[in-house]
């Protein structure tokens, strides 16, 4: 047999099987939208100006333009009916929001609503005052605890092309990227203030926001680079550095996160563009997690482990473990059930832990909030708080569908 | 758009919807992530009916952009790229018979899933759909050469990972080489 031969036979050995079933009326729901080009007025001026302010987003429904050209015109997006309003008093934060999603409903604050522009792929991320996420009309959304959601954004592009969105879970900002004529750009928005407050060339993926800092990722030939936008400094993005066999993982805690192989690396950032932050690379085999699955604590001292659920033939599964990344410190996060199946794991911005797991004999998902370890007890107990929920996760949980064809 | 155009897309996913699975499942490796491609492709290919259905082949106009799907999901996860794959334990597949091509069969594939992205497509395309260099050069969108010189990079990466991992396989599983660059370096009976 030939290898030719071999590659065909294992690939239809290995996708042989039912195809599972289209989902018709999904598939016929969508909708395809003008191919109208929406220009983004560049929000930099002179080369060295990157936090600019622009105007109110929420009472405008627009994004706003640099103050070289008018704002240009919304683009007409045949999305059904806003129910987005203009909030009539500043923002407030909340740090136990507990959010989590139900396919296209959101549980907010012990409420739920359900999302109207956005459908359960949609790309989310939690935030003190809401949950953001990327609509399917491709604009920015927040949904604030009352089920009120409001436009962040313009349409951030036309084209086939997935935005990322990533937020500062204990701060004010959320970022996000978008493509328009080719060029792709960075938005820092201030939920806080209401307004973005910096629009930023770029050239790929967010990889986080802590602290008035930006990290993005660049392709580098054939692997990757890093580089840092700090608010409070000048310019765009500065470089960081060069992936090689590490990936970056997340911000936290004024830390960038890397995986790679080896042992536990923790460097200062001192003379690089970043000051005063440091980077820790975990020991993980590059790409045996996805990046997702790096559950790091708004704080950047925890890192949650899945474990592993309650065995076929009833012996016990592992317990997920809250592990401290630099000491290695283990809690362990006691759940008063079996769990089944992989849980998903997140946190409040309080600090608290959420896990969002099966049960034997429940129906559903389960909700525990589990308080976070300071060090001490080997493990801390955690409360069910919702039981029954369909379609759970939360957000950062799901994976992107864009709504357009290629 | 008109009940018989509907009629025409839903006939058309009927026909179309498990191979393009397949395909996408080749070419992500992993049945969840297959699923999210054909899906949102399909979703495209009805949003953007009128056109699909006017293109000369419309299966191969919902291949392409399978494939564009797929290389769009690289693209955000392009930091999965060194993807850690089982190491085949030793003596793997020692056996004889059925249990021997299995173990080959699960062994290409891990192989397959560890190239480079854009080899793999190549690799998937080719062999698996049957396509000519011309086609599959049309997908992608290079030159028919460029086709060419990645499937045979392909190949000798194939080779070499399999000739890591296949300590212990029979030798009767795999066809010695014809050509030194597609063999697995046992010598020719």
């Amino acid at each position: 047999m030939t290898l030719e031969e071999l590659v065909r036979e294992s690939i239809v050995d290995h996708t042989a099987g039912t195809a599972p079933t289209p989902d018709m009326a999904a598939l016929t729901k969508q909708r395809r939208f003008p191919s109208q080009i929406v220009r983004l007025v560049p929000v930099v001026a002179a080369a060295a100006a990157v936090a600019v302010i622009v105007g109110g987003v929420f009472a405008a429904q627009h994004v706003v333009g640099g103050d070289a050209q008018p704002a240009p015109t919304p683009t007409a997006i045949p999305t059904p009916a806003p129910t987005t309003a203009a909030p009539t008093s500043p923002l407030k934060a909340r740090s136990d929001l507990r959010i989590h999603l139900a396919g296209d409903e959101v549980s907010i604050g012990g409420a739920r609503h359900t999302r109207q522009h956005g459908h359960g792929r949609a790309l989310t991320v939690a935030t003190r005052y809401g949950l953001v996420y990327i609509g399917d009309d491709v604009r920015p959304y927040l949904m604030l605890p009352d089920g009120t959601e409001v436009a962040l954004a313009r349409q951030l592009t036309d084209s086939n092309w997935r935005p990322t969105l990533v937020a500062d879970p204990d701060g004010t900002t959320v970022a996000w990227t978008s493509s328009n004529d080719g060029r792709l750009t960075a938005h820092v928005y201030d939920l806080a203030q209401q307004r973005e407050v910096a629009s930023l060339a770029s050239a790929a993926s967010l990889i986080g926001l802590d602290d008035g800092v930006l990290v993005d990722e660049v392709p580098d030939g054939g692997g990757s680079s890093y580089r840092a936008w700090d608010a409070a400094g000048y310019g765009g993005f500065q470089p960081l550095r060069k992936g090689g066999r590490v990936a970056a993982v997340g911000v936290a805690g004024r830390t960038i996160f890397f995986v790679g192989p080896g042992g536990l690396i923790v460097e200062s950032t001192e003379g690089s563009a970043l000051a005063g932050w440091q980077t820790v690379r975990l020991t993980e085999k590059l790409g045996s997690r996805s990046p997702d699955d790096y559950h790091l604590s708004p704080d950047g001292r925890l890192q949650l482990l899945r474990g592993s659920a309650v065995k076929d033939d009833d012996r016990a599964g592992t317990p997920i473990v809250a592990r401290d990344v630099v000491s290695g410190a283990r809690t362990e996060l006691a759940i008063s059930a079996d769990r089944l199946g992989t849980p998903r794991l997140a946190y409040d911005s309080d600090g608290s832990l959420l896990v969002l797991t099966r049960t034997v004999g429940g129906d559903g998902w389960s909700l525990y909030d589990c308080r976070s370890p300071q060090g001490g007890p080997e493990w801390v107990q955690c409360t069910l708080k919702e039981s029954g929920i369909e379609d759970a996760s939360f957000p950062g949980d799901s994976g992107y569908q864009a709504p357009f064809p290629s | 758009m008109t009940h018989e155009e509907r009629s025409g897309f839903e006939a058309f996913v009927d026909a179309h919807w498990s191979p393009m699975f397949r395909l996408a499942h080749a070419l992500t490796g992993n049945r969840d992530d297959a699923e999210d491609v054909v899906q949102a492709t399909f979703a495209k290919a009805y949003a953007a009916w009128t056109r699909v259905r006017a293109a000369d082949r419309p299966e191969a106009y919902v291949r392409r952009m399978v494939v564009n799907e797929v290389h769009n999901g690289w693209r955000r996860r392009w930091r999965h790229v060194e993807r850690s794959v089982p190491v085949v334990p030793d003596g793997a597949g020692s056996g004889h018979g059925h249990d021997d091509v299995v173990a080959t069969s699960d062994m290409v594939w891990r192989c397959l899933q560890r190239l480079p992205a854009k080899q793999r497509a190549v690799i998937v395309l080719r062999f698996y759909e049957d396509l000519s260099e011309r086609e599959v050069a049309a997908i992608l969108e290079i030159p028919p050469g460029t086709v060419k010189s990645r499937t045979n990079a392909a190949m000798r990466a194939l080779r070499a990972e399999l000739a890591v991992h296949s300590h212990g396989l029979d030798s009767d599983v795999i066809e010695p080489p014809q050509q030194p660059e597609i063999g697995l370096g046992r010598s020719p009976a």
